[in-house]
C-alpha cells in the first residue's frame, strides 16, 4: 500500500476518482499549491516542495493529511476561528472552491517517511511517550493514537496525523484550544482533550511527536 | 462470523462511548476509592516478572500469547487503562468476585476458567489449558492490581455501569440523526479508507458509558 502510492499517489488518485468535482479540482490545488493563486503564495514555499513540512517555520506537514481536516482548516483561518498570521490571509484569498481543492491535492500525496516510532518493550516508557500511547484514565485522557493511529500515523479524513509535526508547533495547538482560539474539532474530542493536559504535559507529548534528529527551534511561537 | 460481527459492532459502540465521554466534562460517573498499584510499583522479583508479563498480555494480547488469540483485539481494548479503570470492567474488581456461579454456563467457575472464556470468545481465539503460563501471568496481574481489596465486597465500579432505561422507545429516524452526529466521525470516516477501517475496532477510546462485554 506505502509502495502503491508512493509510486502512483496522486496520479492514482486522479485515475480512480469516481466523477465530478476531483478530477477537475486535482490541477487547479496542484497549481494552487505550487504557483499560488490571487495574490495567495504558494503553500509549498511554507509546508515545503512535497507537503513535507518545515520545523523551522512552524509549518507542519500537508502531504497525506486527510482532506477534509486540511478544508477545515482553511475555512477556519478563512472565517477567523483559527488565527495564524501567515495562514489567515492567505485563507483569505482563497475561494471555497480553491480551499477544498487544495486539500484534496495534498491529502493526495505520499506521506514523508515517517520516524521509527518508539517501542516500548516493556522498560519505562518517557512522559511523552506514556500519553501519547497510554493515556492518563484517572483523569479522563485517553492515549493520543487512539484517535490518531498507531504511532500516530492519522486515521481517516478527520483525525490528522501528529507524528513529525514540530513540537512548537503542536505546543501552540493545544494552546489554543486551551484558550478557546481553535474551533474544538469534531465532537469537541481536542478541547475536551487540550485542557485537560498540563503545560509540562504538553510539551512531552509534542516531543514525542516531533521529527527526530531535527533542531527544534526552542519555545519560538508560543 | 456472527459472534465476531457482535463482538466488532460491541467494541465499536464502546469506541464510540468513549468519544463521547471524553467530548462530555466530568459527568459524574462513579469511580468507587480503590486505587490499584501503578506500573512502576511492580517488583523486580519472579512474581514480579510473571505480573509484568501479564500487563504486557493485556496490552499487546496478540504479540503476547498468540497461540490464544484469533484476532486484532487486545485485553485493554474493553478493560480500559489494562484493566485499571472503575467502570471498564477493572480487573481488581473482577479478582475479588471469582470463584462465582456463572448463568451462562450453569456452574462455579474459577477466575481462570473466566479468563479462559475471554480467548475463546472475545479474542476469537483458543482456551488457554489451566496452569499455561499466559493464564498464570494474568491470574498474577490481576492479583497484583486488586492487593488490598476486600475479598467477595462488592467492589463500586466494577464491570460498566448499568443505563437507566431510556425514555423514549427506540425509533430508526432519531438513530439515524443520532449516528451522523455522535458516531459517524469514527465510523464512516476511517472506514472509507482501507488502512483506517478498523482502527476504531482495535484502537476504540473505551467504554466507561457504554454497559455489556461481548
Amino acid at each position: 500500500m506505502r509502495l502503491r502510492s508512493t509510486l502512483l499517489g496522486p496520479a492514482l488518485a486522479v485515475a480512480v476518482w469516481p466523477t465530478g468535482g476531483w478530477a477537475a479540482a486535482s490541477p487547479r490545488g496542484e497549481a494552487i499549491a505550487q504557483h499560488g493563486a490571487a495574490g495567495a503564495p504558494p503553500c509549498t514555499a511554507c509546508h515545503g516542495s512535497h507537503g513535507e513540512g518545515n520545523a523551522a517555520l512552524q509549518a507542519p506537514r500537508l502531504a497525506g493529511v486527510g482532506d477534509a481536516y486540511l478544508a477545515e482548516q482553511l475555512a477556519a483561518f478563512a472565517a477567523g476561528t483559527r488565527v495564524n498570521s501567515v495562514m489567515s490571509p492567505v485563507a483569505k484569498l482563497l475561494t471555497v472552491p480553491e480551499q477544498m481543492a487544495v486539500a484534496r491535492y495534498f491529502s493526495r500525496l505520499p506521506p514523508p517517511v515517517a520516524p521509527k516510532p518508539a517501542t516500548s518493550g516493556g522498560a519505562a516508557l518517557s512522559p511523552g511517550a506514556e500519553l501519547a500511547l497510554r493515556g492518563k484514565w484517572p483523569e479522563k485522557l485517553p492515549a493520543c493514537v487512539q484517535c490518531h493511529g498507531p504511532a500516530g500515523i492519522g486515521v481517516g479524513a478527520v483525525f490528522p496525523p501528529l507524528i513529525g509535526l514540530p513540537s512548537a508547533y503542536m505546543v501552540a495547538q493545544i494552546e489554543a484550544w486551551q484558550h478557546g482560539k481553535r474551533p474544538p474539532g469534531p465532537l469537541g474530542l481536542m478541547s475536551a482533550v487540550a485542557r485537560r493536559l498540563s503545560p509540562a504535559e504538553t510539551e512531552a507529548v509534542a516531543k514525542y511527536f516531533a521529527p527526530t534528529g531535527t533542531a527544534q527551534p526552542n519555545g519560538t511561537g508560543r | 462470523m456472527i459472534q465476531l460481527w457482535r463482538l466488532a459492532l460491541a467494541v465499536l459502540v464502546c469506541s464510540i462511548g468513549g468519544m463521547v465521554q471524553v467530548a462530555d466534562a466530568q459527568n459524574g460517573l462513579s469511580a468507587g476509592n480503590f486505587h490499584p498499584p501503578p506500573e512502576r510499583a511492580i517488583p523486580d522479583t519472579p512474581l514480579g516478572r510473571a505480573i509484568r508479563f501479564g500487563e504486557d498480555i493485556f496490552r499487546h494480547t496478540r504479540a503476547a500469547a498468540p497461540a490464544f488469540v484469533g484476532n486484532e483485539l487486545a485485553c485493554s481494548n474493553c478493560h480500559i487503562d489494562a484493566g485499571r479503570l472503575a467502570d471498564a470492567a477493572p480487573m481488581w474488581a473482577a479478582w475479588v468476585a471469582f470463584p462465582a456461579y456463572r448463568n451462562k454456563n450453569e456452574r462455579v467457575n474459577t477466575f481462570a476458567e473466566r479468563l479462559q472464556g475471554c480467548f475463546r470468545y472475545s479474542m476469537n481465539g483458543k482456551r488457554p489449558p489451566l496452569g499455561d503460563k499466559v493464564l498464570v501471568a494474568l491470574e498474577s496481574y490481576s492479583a497484583w492490581l486488586a492487593r488490598g481489596a476486600p475479598t467477595g465486597a462488592e467492589m463500586p465500579g466494577r464491570g460498566y455501569p448499568r443505563l437507566p432505561k431510556p425514555a423514549l422507545p427506540p425509533d430508526y429516524a432519531r438513530g439515524e440523526s443520532l449516528y451522523a452526529a455522535r458516531c459517524a466521525t469514527a465510523l464512516t470516516g476511517p472506514a472509507s479508507r482501507p488502512r483506517d477501517r478498523w482502527h476504531f475496532r482495535r484502537y476504540g477510546g473505551g467504554t466507561p458509558t457504554i454497559g455489556g462485554p461481548a
